[in-house]
C-alpha cells in the first residue's frame, strides 16, 4: 500500500480572497480508485477547493500533484486543460448548443489510455453504463434533470481523467431521485476505478459516496478518515453535529461511566472521576416512552416513513432528539420519559474535541 | 384589445405602403425589361451589390468578434473607454463618411501630404471603387455587431468556459466551440443590420463611387426614369429575401435551441492576456484610430479649413436643426421601441406566422433606400391622406418604416430571453398587468429596450433622404444642413454640423452605456 | 428599484437638456439669421400678406438669407422645402395637381423642362428682363444666375499651352487616366443633352466611350473634382465654373490652390452656359407672390448677392460680374437654346448605353 501511487497529493492549500481566508493550509491525500467525500456546510470552502484543484482558481500558496506530476506549486501552474481532471458541476454546464453525443465527445481524448478505463472501448459503451445511449441526439433542454447529470457525468468521464471532481452533482435533482442516482453514479466510478472527489453539503451522501470523508468548516479541515471512523468517531463537536445528527448533553465522570439527567451510560475514554464531559448521543442512543410523569416532553416529531425522529425538550431545557418506531405516534406536547439505551461506549467532548 | 389589434394592422399597412407603391411603378416595368436581367451589366452590378454586402458583413463580424472577446472576456485597461468609443463609428452619417475617408485616404488626401511633408513620397491606393466602400462601411457599420456581441456575451453562461476549459480545450478552443455558438443569435441580429445597410446605402457608395443596386436606383430617380427605378427596387428587395429569410430562420432555430442563463456577474473571471495585453491594445488602438480618431479629425480639419473668428462659427450653428434632430429622433426612437413591445408581447406568443410575415415586411423596410420609401409615402398621402402630408406625421411614419426593424430586434430578443415566467408569477401574486409591467417586466425588458432606442436613435438622428422629401417645409435637421453645406463646399458649416449631430447622439449613447453599468452593479450587490 | 430610480434621474438629464436645446433654438431663431445681403432699400413693395411655399433645389445656405430678406421686406409667410432639383422634380411628378408648391427653383433648366406641363406661363415684365438664351421658350421659367460649363484644371501640372481647345482633345492619350467627370451630376447630364442637340447621339456615345477609354475618373459630383484637381489628384475635370472660387478664397492668400478655370473657345457643348431656374405652377395656390418673389430674385439685389456669395453670372444688366470671372461676353457660349436641354432622361439613357452610368 505504501508504495502506490498517489493519484492526487495536496500540500499546504491556502486561499485568501479580499482577505478573507477561504482555504487555509490544507493538505491531504487520495489512493487510486478512490471516492472522497468532501462535505461541509455551504460556504465551508468546498468548491473554492474544486476550483483550485481544477486551476479555475489560483490558489495563493501550497502544492498540488495529480499521479506524479506537479500541476501547481510556487513555479509551476499547469493550464486548466492540462491537468487531466474531469469536474461534474453543480448545474451541469452542458453545452446548449450540442446534442447529447457531441456534447460526450467534445472533450479531448488521451493519447495513452489510461489502465482503469481500459474496458470502455468506446463512447457508446459509456454512453449505454450511463443509460443515456437512447438519449443520443437530444439537446439539454429536451433532457430531464436526472439525464442532464448522467450526460455532464459521461462528458466528464470520456476524456478518462486521472481524477474525477463532482461539485454537488445532486443538488439540483428531487431527492427521491437521488438515492436511485447515488447508487448508480457509485456503481459506474466503482466499475470504472475511478479516483474521484465528490462534493456534498448532506452527510447521508457523503457516508454513502465516500470510501473516505473530508470534513471541511471555514477553510479548515476538521477531520479526514473512514466514513465509518468519521460517523463512529469525529474529532470534534462540529463533525459529530453535522455528520450523525448528534446531540451533546453534560455529564459527571464517575469511574469509567457517565451521569446524564437521563441516565447513566458508559463510556469509550478515559476521563477522570469527578471531570464534566459533554457526551454525544445519537437519536438512536434515545428511548422514549409514553408517561403521564416523564422527565421530558415533545416538542417536534419529523416522520421519515419507517421511523419518528422526535425532538424531546428535557426538564433542564436542553432539547435531544430520539428516533422512535413509526407505530409510536405521539402528538406534540405529551409526556415522555426518556431514557438513554447506547449499547455501546459513547465517546465524550471536552471544549468541542473528543478526549 | 381591440384598440391594440388596430394599431398592430395599422402598422403592418404602413409597411405594405412601399410595396403597393412599387408594385403599382415597377411590375409592368419589371417583365418588360426581363431581358435586361440577363444582360453582363446586370450581372456586374448584382455581383458588386453582393460581394459589397458579403465583405463588409465579413468584415464587421471579424472585427466585432475581436473586440467583444478582447473587452468582455478579456482583463483590459480602459475596457470602459473602449466600449463606449467603439459605439461611435455609428454616428457618422455614411454621406458624410465617404467625404471623409477620401479626404484622408484618397490619391492625394491628407495621408499623403503628410507622408509628403515628411519628404516621404508614396502612391496612395485608389480609393474609389470596392476597396474604398468596402472598407469606409466596414468602419462605419461595426458598431452594430458589436454591441450585440457584447450584450450577448454578457448573456452566456461562463460555466461553460470552465466545462470546456476542464474538458482539455484552450481558451481559443473554448471560445470559438463554446462562446460563439451561443452568442450566434446576436451574432445573426447585428450582422443583418450591417447586411441590410449596406445594400440600402447610397452615401458612402456614391462618394466612393462603386455601382451598387441603390445608387443604380438613385441615379434612374435623377434621370426622372420611375418605373425603372422602382422595378430596381423590386430586384433589390429579391436579393435581400434570401438574406433575410436566412437570418430570421436562423435566429428562430437558435432562440429554441439556446437556452441562455444570466451568468452571475460577480463571478465573472476575465481572461488573462498577460504580455498580449499590449498587443490587443494596439490593435483595438487602431481600430479607434481609423474609425472615430481620423474622421472627427477630419471634421475639425473641415471646420479650420476656413479662416473664421470663433463667434463667426457660432454664428453657423443652426439650432433649430439641433432641436429638430433631436426631437425628431427621440419621438422615432420612442415611438419605435414602443411598437417593438406591442408586437412582440401581443404576436409572437399566439400567432407564429404573423410574426414571421411582420419580421420580413419590418426588414424590407431596412433594406429599401430612404429615396424610395419617401416617394411611396409621398405617392400615398397625396392621394389618400392629403391632410399628413408634409406634417411630422409622415415623416415620423417613413424613419419608423425605415428604421423599425433595428429598434425590433433587441428588444424581441431580450423579450424571448426573459420568457413569461415572470408575468406568470406576478400575475398570481395578484398583480395588474400593468404593475407586472413597470414593476418587474420594464426592468428586465430594459436592456433589450436601451439599445433598441440607441439604435434607432442614432440612424434616425443621421437619416437623409426621408427627411429631405417627407419633411414639413421650413424644417431642417443637421442632416440636411451638413448635406447642404458639403454641397455647396461651406466646409465650415458642414464640420460644425457633423460636430453637433456627433454631440447629440452622444448623449443617448452614453446613457445607454452608463445605465447598463449600474445595472450590472445592482445585480452584483443583489448577489 | 434602484435601477428605475437611476432611469427616471438620466431620463431627468435628458429632458432637462432638451428644454435647454428648445430654449436655445428659440433664442436665436429670432436673431442669428445670417444676413449678408447689403442693407439696401428697393422698391417698395405692396405688403400683401398672405404665404408662399416654395420647393428649392439650391441648397439653403446659399439662398436662405434671399428668402429671410424677401419675407422681411414682403412680411410674406415663406415655407421652403430643400432637396435635389433633380429629385423634388421627381416629388413634384408625383405630387401632381395637388402639389402645395407654388415656386419650383431649380439649379437647371433640365430640372425645371421635365415638370414643364406643371408650370404656368410668367408674365411679360418678368420675361423681358431677362436676355433670350437665358429662359424658356415657351416663356414658362426664366434664368436666376448663369453658370458655365469649365474645365478645372491643375496649374503644376498642366502648362498653358497644353490646355485642350475643344472636348474632344480631352480623347488625346496624354490625358489618360489624369481626367475626372461626375455622371450623375445633372449639370453634366445637361451637358451631355446640349452635346447630343449639337453633336448628334453617335459622336456624343463616341465621345463619352473616349473618355472611359481615357480612363476617367468618377466622382460624385463637381466640388470633390474642384477639390482633386487643386490637389492634382487629377489633373482637369468637367465642372461649373463656380465652385473654385470657394476653394481658392478658402486657402487664403496667394496661390495657395492649384487650380484654375479654363473655358473652351470652341462653342461647342464645352462652353455651355446654363442658368439656376425658376417658375411658378399652375396649380400654385399663392401666384401673386411666387411672382412678387421672382421679381425679387432678378432684381438688383439679389443678383449682387449672387456675385458676391456664389461668383455666378448675373443675368440683369447693370450688375457686374465678379472680378475673378471671365466676362459673359467673352465666352464662346454654346449654340443652343436652353430650353432644348430637358431631355435629361435621353441623355442618362445614352451614359447608362455606354456604360458610364448603371443601368
Amino acid at each position: 500500500m505504501k508504495n502506490e501511487i498517489k493519484d492526487l497529493i495536496v500540500s499546504n492549500l491556502s486561499l485568501n480572497f479580499d482577505q478573507n481566508i477561504i482555504i487555509d493550509n490544507i493538505s491531504f491525500e487520495l489512493e487510486k480508485s478512490e471516492i472522497l467525500a468532501l462535505v461541509g456546510p455551504s460556504g465551508s470552502g468546498k468548491t473554492s477547493l474544486i476550483r483550485c484543484l481544477t486551476g479555475l482558481e489560483n490558489p495563493d500558496e501550497g502544492e498540488v500533484v495529480i499521479s506524479d506530476s506537479i500541476v501547481f506549486s510556487d513555479s509551476v501552474n499547469i493550464p486548466i486543460e492540462k491537468r487531466d481532471i474531469g469536474i461534474v458541476f453543480q448545474d451541469f454546464a452542458l453545452f446548449p448548443h450540442m446534442t447529447v453525443t457531441e456534447n460526450i465527445s467534445y472533450g479531448k481524448k488521451n493519447d495513452k489510455d489510461s489502465k482503469t478505463l481500459s474496458q470502455i472501448s468506446s463512447l457508446t459503451d459509456l454512453m449505454l453504463m450511463c443509460g443515456i445511449y437512447h438519449l443520443r441526439d437530444r439537446y439539454p433542454d429536451e433532457l430531464s434533470g436526472g439525464e442532464q447529470q448522467r450526460v455532464a457525468l459521461a462528458r466528464s468521464l470520456a476524456p478518462k481523467p486521472k481524477i474525477l471532481l463532482m461539485d454537488e452533482p445532486f443538488s439540483n435533482l428531487d431527492p427521491g431521485f437521488r438515492m436511485q442516482l447515488r447508487m448508480e453514479v457509485r456503481r459506474i466510478l466503482k466499475y470504472l476505478n475511478i479516483t474521484c472527489i465528490f462534493v456534498t453539503h448532506d452527510q447521508q451522501e457523503a457516508l454513502y459516496m465516500g470510501d473516505r470523508i473530508l470534513v471541511l468548516n471555514e477553510g479548515k479541515i476538521q477531520q479526514i478518515d473512514r466514513n465509518t471512523d468519521v460517523f463512529q468517531n469525529p474529532k470534534n463537536e462540529f463533525v459529530a453535529e453535522f455528520i450523525g445528527l448528534a446531540d451533546f448533553i453534560e455529564a459527571k465522570v464517575i469511574n469509567n461511566h457517565a451521569e446524564t439527567e437521563i441516565g447513566k451510560v458508559e463510556i469509550k475514554t478515559k476521563a477522570k472521576s469527578g471531570e464534566s464531559v459533554n457526551i454525544m448521543i445519537r437519536p438512536d442512543d434515545v428511548h422514549i416512552n409514553k408517561t403521564k410523569n416523564g422527565n421530558g416532553f415533545v416538542v417536534s416529531r419529523e416522520y421519515r416513513g419507517m421511523y419518528y425522529i422526535y425532538y424531546i425538550k428535557l426538564d433542564s431545557g436542553k432539547v435531544v432528539k430520539s428516533l422512535s418506531s413509526h407505530i409510536n405516534d405521539y402528538n406534540i406536547g405529551t409526556k415522555v420519559n426518556v431514557e438513554l439505551k447506547p449499547g455501546h461506549p459513547l465517546i465524550c467532548f471536552q471544549n468541542k474535541v473528543i478526549i | 384589445m381591440i384598440v391594440i389589434k388596430f394599431i398592430i394592422y395599422l402598422i403592418i399597412f404602413l409597411f405594405c405602403i412601399p410595396f403597393i407603391y412599387l408594385f403599382q411603378f415597377g411590375i409592368s416595368n419589371l417583365f418588360s425589361s426581363i431581358n435586361n436581367l440577363f444582360t453582363f451589366y446586370y450581372f456586374q452590378l448584382i455581383f458588386n451589390t453582393i460581394a459589397l454586402v458579403l465583405s463588409v458583413t465579413f468584415t464587421t463580424i471579424v472585427i466585432s468578434l475581436f473586440l467583444s472577446w478582447a473587452t468582455e472576456i478579456c482583463k483590459l485597461k480602459f475596457a470602459k473607454l473602449w466600449r463606449i468609443l467603439l459605439i461611435f463609428p455609428l454616428v457618422i452619417p455614411s454621406y458624410l463618411a465617404g467625404y471623409l475617408f477620401i479626404l484622408f485616404y484618397g490619391t492625394k488626401g491628407e495621408i499623403y501630404q503628410l507622408l509628403n511633408n515628411f519628404g516621404i513620397s508614396v502612391d496612395m491606393p485608389d480609393v474609389y471603387g470596392f476597396w474604398g466602400a468596402w472598407l469606409c462601411l466596414s468602419l462605419i457599420c461595426f458598431p452594430y455587431v458589436y454591441i450585440n456581441l457584447s450584450t450577448g456575451l454578457k448573456l452566456v453562461d461562463r460555466k461553460l468556459e470552465d466545462a470546456s476549459r476542464v474538458l482539455g480545450h484552450n481558451h481559443f478552443q473554448t471560445f470559438f466551440r463554446i462562446i460563439f455558438p451561443n452568442i450566434k443569435n446576436s451574432l445573426f441580429a447585428g450582422s443583418i443590420l450591417v447586411a441590410l445597410y449596406t445594400l440600402s446605402d447610397f452615401g458612402a457608395v456614391s462618394a466612393l463611387q462603386f455601382n451598387t443596386f441603390t445608387l443604380a436606383i438613385y441615379t434612374k430617380y435623377r434621370s426622372f426614369d420611375f418605373p425603372g427605378a422602382a422595378s430596381s427596387a423590386l430586384i433589390l428587395i429579391l436579393i435581400s429575401m434570401p438574406i433575410i429569410f436566412y437570418f430570421i430562420k436562423m435566429s428562430v432555430f437558435n432562440s429554441y435551441k439556446i437556452s441562455q442563463k444570466t451568468s452571475n456577474f460577480s463571478n465573472l473571471k476575465l481572461f488573462d492576456l498577460k504580455q498580449y495585453e499590449i498587443l490587443v491594445q494596439l490593435v483595438i488602438f487602431f481600430i479607434v484610430l481609423t474609425s472615430i480618431f481620423i474622421p472627427f479629425l477630419m471634421i475639425f480639419n473641415l471646420i479650420l479649413r476656413t479662416d473664421i473668428s470663433f463667434v463667426k462659427t457660432l454664428d453657423l450653428i443652426k439650432w433649430s436643426a439641433v432641436f429638430n434632430t433631436f426631437s425628431g429622433a427621440t419621438i422615432n426612437s420612442i415611438l419605435c421601441v414602443f411598437i417593438s413591445l406591442l408586437l412582440v408581447l401581443n404576436i409572437s406568443k399566439k400567432n407564429n406566422k404573423l410574426r414571421l410575415v411582420f419580421e420580413n415586411l419590418m426588414y424590407f423596410g431596412y433594406t429599401l433606400p430612404g429615396l424610395v420609401i419617401a416617394l411611396a409615402f409621398v405617392y400615398f398621402s397625396i392621394n389618400y391622406f392629403f391632410s399628413i402630408y408634409q406634417t411630422w406625421i409622415i415623416l415620423i411614419s417613413g424613419y419608423t418604416v425605415l428604421f423599425l426593424s433595428a429598434g425590433y430586434a433587441p428588444v424581441r430578443t431580450n423579450v424571448d430571453l426573459i420568457g413569461d415566467k415572470y408575468t406568470v408569477v406576478s400575475k398570481s401574486l395578484g398583480k395588474s398587468f400593468y404593475s407586472t409591467f413597470t414593476n418587474i417586466l420594464f426592468p428586465l425588458y430594459l436592456p433589450g429596450i436601451l439599445k433598441g432606442f440607441l439604435n434607432v436613435f442614432i440612424l434616425t438622428a443621421k437619416e437623409l433622404p426621408v427627411t429631405l422629401i417627407l419633411a414639413p417645409l421650413n424644417f431642417y435637421t443637421l442632416s440636411t444642413v451638413i448635406w447642404d453645406n458639403l454641397e455647396e463646399a461651406n466646409f465650415s458649416a458642414a464640420g460644425i454640423g457633423s460636430f453637433l449631430l456627433i454631440l447629440i447622439i452622444s448623449i443617448p449613447t452614453y446613457l445607454s452605456v452608463h445605465v447598463e453599468d449600474i445595472k450590472i452593479k445592482f445585480s452584483k450587490t443583489n448577489k | 428599484m434602484k435601477i428605475l430610480c437611476q432611469i427616471y434621474k438620466s431620463m431627468f438629464f435628458a429632458t432637462v437638456l432638451f428644454v435647454l436645446l428648445i430654449s436655445c433654438s428659440l433664442e436665436t431663431e429670432a436673431t442669428g439669421v445670417i444676413n449678408e445681403v447689403p442693407v439696401e432699400v428697393v422698391k417698395e413693395t405692396e405688403k400683401s400678406k398672405g404665404n408662399l411655399v416654395i420647393y428649392s433645389g439650391r441648397k439653403e445656405s446659399l439662398i436662405g438669407p434671399v428668402i429671410d430678406q424677401f419675407k422681411s421686406i414682403s412680411g410674406i409667410n415663406i415655407e421652403v422645402k430643400y432637396g435635389t432639383s433633380t429629385e423634388i422634380a421627381a416629388q413634384l411628378i408625383l405630387e401632381g395637381s395637388k402639389s402645395p408648391a407654388d415656386v419650383f427653383y431649380a439649379q437647371d433648366p433640365g430640372s425645371l423642362g421635365s415638370v414643364i406641363d406643371m408650370l404656368q406661363q410668367l408674365s411679360p415684365d418678368l420675361l423681358e428682363k431677362i436676355p433670350a438664351w437665358a429662359k424658356s421658350d415657351k416663356g414658362k421659367w426664366i434664368g436666376i444666375s448663369g453658370r458655365a460649363r469649365t474645365l478645372v484644371y491643375n496649374t503644376d501640372n498642366v502648362k498653358a499651352s497644353d490646355l485642350p481647345k475643344t472636348l474632344n482633345d480631352l480623347c488625346d492619350a496624354k490625358w489618360k487616366g489624369r481626367m475626372g467627370w461626375a455622371p450623375t451630376n445633372s449639370s453634366f447630364q445637361t451637358m451631355i443633352t446640349a452635346m447630343r442637340k449639337i453633336w448628334g447621339e453617335d459622336k456624343t456615345k463616341a465621345w463619352v466611350k473616349c473618355m472611359m477609354a481615357n480612363d476617367v475618373k468618377v466622382y460624385p459630383k463637381n466640388t470633390p473634382q474642384v477639390e482633386a484637381a487643386g490637389k492634382a489628384e487629377i489633373d482637369i475635370g468637367l465642372v461649373n465654373h463656380y465652385y473654385l472660387y470657394k476653394f481658392i478664397l478658402d486657402a487664403g492668400e496667394g496661390d495657395k490652390f492649384k487650380a484654375r478655370n479654363l473655358h473652351l473657345e470652341s462653342g461647342g457643348p464645352g462652353s455651355l452656359v446654363t442658368v439656376s431656374s425658376i417658375g411658378i405652377l399652375s396649380t400654385a395656390k399663392n401666384k401673386d407672390n411666387a411672382h412678387q418673389f421672382i421679381d425679387f430674385m432678378i432684381s438688383k439685389l439679389v443678383q449682387n448677392y449672387f456675385v458676391n456669395a456664389t461668383r455666378e453670372y448675373p443675368l440683369i444688366e447693370d450688375v457686374d460680374i465678379h472680378p475673378l470671372l471671365t466676362p459673359l461676353h467673352e465666352i464662346t457660349k454654346a449654340n443652343i437654346s436652353l430650353s432644348d436641354l430637358a431631355d435629361i432622361q435621353g441623355s442618362a439613357k445614352l451614359l447608362q448605353e455606354v456604360g458610364a452610368l448603371p443601368k
